[in-house]
């Protein structure tokens, strides 16, 4: 499809509070659908996330990843003729997303009575950790507070072990993109009814949401879901986890998994491929949980054969041969350095200070249209575009408020 | 019904277990019609996965609240025509097939596009179509390990995979993301479109601030367990509570950043202000390296209280801190269901229950909760008022098993 389509938010411009990571992914997946998003900063300095005491003349890593396809302006909303700037910013815009932290916003003098007074039409969207009307709604949170809040944590880990943390982000990106898809829902709702509304967006609930088949073994065991380390959660079935491979590094692993339904051929598949075809009439592994049952005496015979291959190798040689499920565990460089995942759009190659960078895109694949990405923007680098021509402020006066610290 | 975002808008659901079904689920939530198709007799797998035939899963029920229910047997020539007849008065299709399936049917995307040009055509596939992968056989882990996930879960010499189907969950929402995005493009532009999310794709996007760490140092993050991944400092860690239960923890952080107050707030509250003199504990760099000297401490300190208590007094002192709450937990606990999040809803076998709802709050979309649909206690709806079958058609149909 050629990329000349127009976007599906074509038209939509976005006002955009947000800083860190849940908030900018909302306003970023807003941009690659193709709306007009105007990221506002802290002059001088900018967004919090965009510094780091190491480097500080470059944007991080982390921000340029968080917030391709913006415009950046600046703005000291705390200073009246900042915050008369944003109010003129609210009558044109079609959407507002902020992320800080509780009563922040409201405090600034953008509260949602505020914005609404002055556009009817907006969709005013607000992420917090926790809901603004219920118990924790002045408690401090980021990501892995309200994972374990969510009900995540406490389902992660080894078996009779402590919890665990995910080493991704889940909290923080899955609330962006839920905020961003409410976001589009209230669009689409305002082009009935002509009116727009206040989202809230709040971590805790996304990822309470986001684990809700776990209700599944709650309802049948009276218990809340075990914590089986890389196991099958919902029975005690073998094969099902992760087994070594060459050359041994941190990350070089298979997780294999032989389907505990009757009638599954997975196992049978397996003992043939790894050349152990003694263990189909091995009553110990007559069934998965017989086989979860005598695991020391099963397991050093598949770790005997993953040990021969890499990663890559087994999980290609157990898909193909016996359509066994098997996943490499792939990281972050075996993903960067693999071709073509840029080739298939998942990851985009971007300029980093002059070094080829590449990131995760947008991950739908819509035939109907293509992102076009552009790079993080500098800071104020749309303060022109935006000040000048989108509201009409004329060269004296922006000059006058770039010398007075407001832009 | 109450007027919803997608109020009106009508999708044809082939979804079965958890992505397809999270995606039209989500969609239904937001006020569509959704027409969930399944087999005659027996339904989807989905309804059956704990093996118990007389009853839906709990699963399903959860998974496929406020949908409509039709059976067809859409491998017939009878069957496959319901579904195209039912298409032409459609807005969107989504399913969750293994790779080829639709196409097989009959009703990949150039035969729905004939007798709908403006369809929204959503595809979930475990790996990409195109990918190398794309025939491999996928489910939830395997797309969590292939997408980055599991490589930064877990200890330093071990990864371990997370117990929330976050692909399959995550990945539906995307879907439901992106067919929005597309129903405002069509009423806009007036084109259809077809749209395909992997799963290991969506774990790939879902992780990207992994690049950060990737980029800064050259090397995949590590595993750091329930510590900080970014950088080793403490106190950064999960803290085992009063009664010391399975799930009877908190998680507690103070902030590495300069000029953060927290952790001398923090010594105050659990009674160690001496910790504020000793040279070992003057930076979150330091007090990494006598963690376990200080993990000692704050453990006397979280034991002589509930998670929750922990919680409360941290969080109050604005010390970031979160107890390890379980289901039970959000059953029990009321204020979830005063906020909507988790509802009840009444099964016809099941009874009373409580379920999760939409988590997002707007202001103007009013949900009203219904349980999952009964098999095929939709057809006359559909297949009588909707597509204008008479009374002997819909006998003949189902006397051939083809609903």
């Amino acid at each position: 499809m050629a990329t000349t389509t127009p976007s599906p938010l074509e038209g939509i411009k976005v006002l955009d509070f947000t800083a860190f990571e849940a908030g900018t992914v909302c306003t970023e997946t807003l941009a690659w659908l193709g709306a007009e998003v105007w990221k506002v900063e802290r002059p001088v300095k900018g967004e919090a996330g965009r510094y780091s005491i190491a480097h500080p003349d470059m944007d991080t890593v982390g921000f340029t990843i968080l917030n391709m396809n913006k415009e950046s302006i600046t703005c000291n909303f705390k200073k009246p003729e900042g915050l008369e700037l944003m109010k003129e910013l609210v009558a044109k815009a079609d959407v507002m997303v902020e992320n800080m932290g509780p009563g922040a916003i409201e405090r600034a003098g953008l509260g949602y009575d505020v914005c609404r007074e002055i556009n009817p039409r907006i969709i005013y969207t607000q992420i917090k950790g926790f809901d603004m009307g219920g118990k924790g709604r002045d408690y401090p949170a980021f990501n892995p507070i309200a994972a374990a809040m969510g009900g995540l944590a406490a389902v992660n880990g080894p078996a009779g072990g402590p919890p665990m943390q995910c080493g991704v982000n889940v909290a923080d990106n899955a609330s962006g993109m839920i905020a961003a898809m409410t976001v589009l829902a209230a669009i689409l709702q305002r082009d009935k009814t002509g009116e727009g509304q206040r989202l809230e967006i709040d971590m805790q609930d996304i990822v309470i949401g986001l684990g809700r088949s776990n209700w599944e073994p709650y309802y049948n065991t009276g218990k809340p879901p075990r914590r089986v380390g890389s196991g099958m959660p919902m029975e005690d079935v073998d094969p099902c986890n992760l087994f070594p491979c060459k050359p041994f590094g941190p990350n070089d692993y298979v997780h294999i998994y032989c389907s505990r339904h009757p009638g599954s051929k997975n196992f049978d598949d397996l003992c043939r491929i790894i050349g152990h075809e003694e263990l189909l009439d091995d009553p110990d592994m007559a069934t998965p949980h017989e086989r979860f049952l005598h695991r020391d005496k099963l397991y050093p015979l598949i770790e005997e054969w993953t040990s021969r291959y890499t990663k890559q190798e087994a999980m290609d040689i157990l898909c193909k041969q016996g359509n066994i499920p098997a996943g490499a565990v792939l990281d972050v460089e075996d993903i960067t350095n693999d071709d073509r995942f840029v080739e298939t759009g998942t990851m985009v190659e971007q300029d980093y200070y002059g070094k080829k960078v590449r990131y995760p895109g947008f991950t739908p694949k819509m035939d109907g249209y293509k992102v076009d990405y552009r790079p993080s923007p500098a800071l104020g680098g749309s303060n022109e575009h935006v000040y000048h021509d989108v509201l009409g402020v004329d060269d004296d006066k922006l000059a006058q408020l770039k010398k007075n610290g407001i832009i | 019904m109450g007027q919803g975002p997608l109020t009106g808008i009508r999708v044809v659901d082939l979804t079965q277990f958890e992505s397809g079904t999270v995606c039209t689920e989500t969609l239904a939530w937001l006020g569509a019609e959704v027409i969930k198709v399944e087999r005659p007799v027996r339904g989807e797998l989905g309804r059956f996965a704990g093996g118990d035939m007389e009853h839906d899963a709990y699963g399903f029920i959860v998974l496929n609240m406020n949908k409509e229910g039709v059976t067809c047997n859409m491998k017939t020539p009878e069957g496959h025509d319901l579904i195209l007849k039912l298409l032409e008065k459609s807005d969107v299709i989504v399913e969750n097939m293994s790779p080829g399936a639709m196409e097989r049917l009959g009703l990949g995307y150039e035969d729905c596009k004939k007798v709908n040009p403006k369809i929204i055509y959503g595809s979930i596939k475990g790996f990409a179509t195109g990918s190398p992968y794309q025939d491999y056989p996928a489910f939830d882990p395997i797309a969590t390990h292939m997408g980055g996930f599991v490589a930064a879960t877990g200890w330093p010499d071990k990864p371990v995979k997370s117990g929330v189907s976050v692909a399959d969950s995550g990945t539906g929402y995307m879907l439901a993301l992106s067919i929005i995005a597309a129903l405002y493009q069509r009423d806009h532009q007036g084109v259809g479109q077809k749209i395909e999310v992997a799963m290991q794709d969506y774990m790939i996007g879902l992780g990207r601030s992994g690049w950060e760490p990737f980029y800064n140092t050259g090397k995949p993050p590590r595993r750091v367990g329930n510590g900080m991944p970014l950088e080793d400092v403490a106190p950064s860690d999960t803290f085992p509570c009063k009664p010391g239960g399975p799930n009877d923890y908190v998680h507690i952080y103070t902030s590495r950043h300069e000029g953060a107050t927290d952790w001398d707030r923090f010594c105050k509250v659990i009674g160690h202000e001496e910790l504020l003199d000793d040279p070992d504990m003057a930076t979150p760099q330091s007090r990494y390296q006598h963690k376990d000297r200080l993990n000692a401490i704050i453990t006397e300190w979280t034991m002589q209280h509930t998670k929750m208590e922990a919680t409360k007094i941290l969080a109050e002192n604005h010390i970031p801190a979160g107890a390890l709450l379980d289901i039970q937990d959000f059953y029990d606990d009321p204020q979830y269901m005063e906020r909507n999040l988790v509802v009840e809803i009444d099964h016809p076998q099941r009874g009373k229950l409580k379920a999760v709802g939409f988590a997002p709050n707007m202001s103007e979309n009013h949900i009203d909760y219904k349980s999952s649909p009964a098999l095929g206690g939709n057809n006359k709806d559909i297949y009588q008022d909707l597509l204008g079958l008479t009374d002997e058609e819909m006998a003949e149909l189902k006397e051939k098993k083809v609903i």
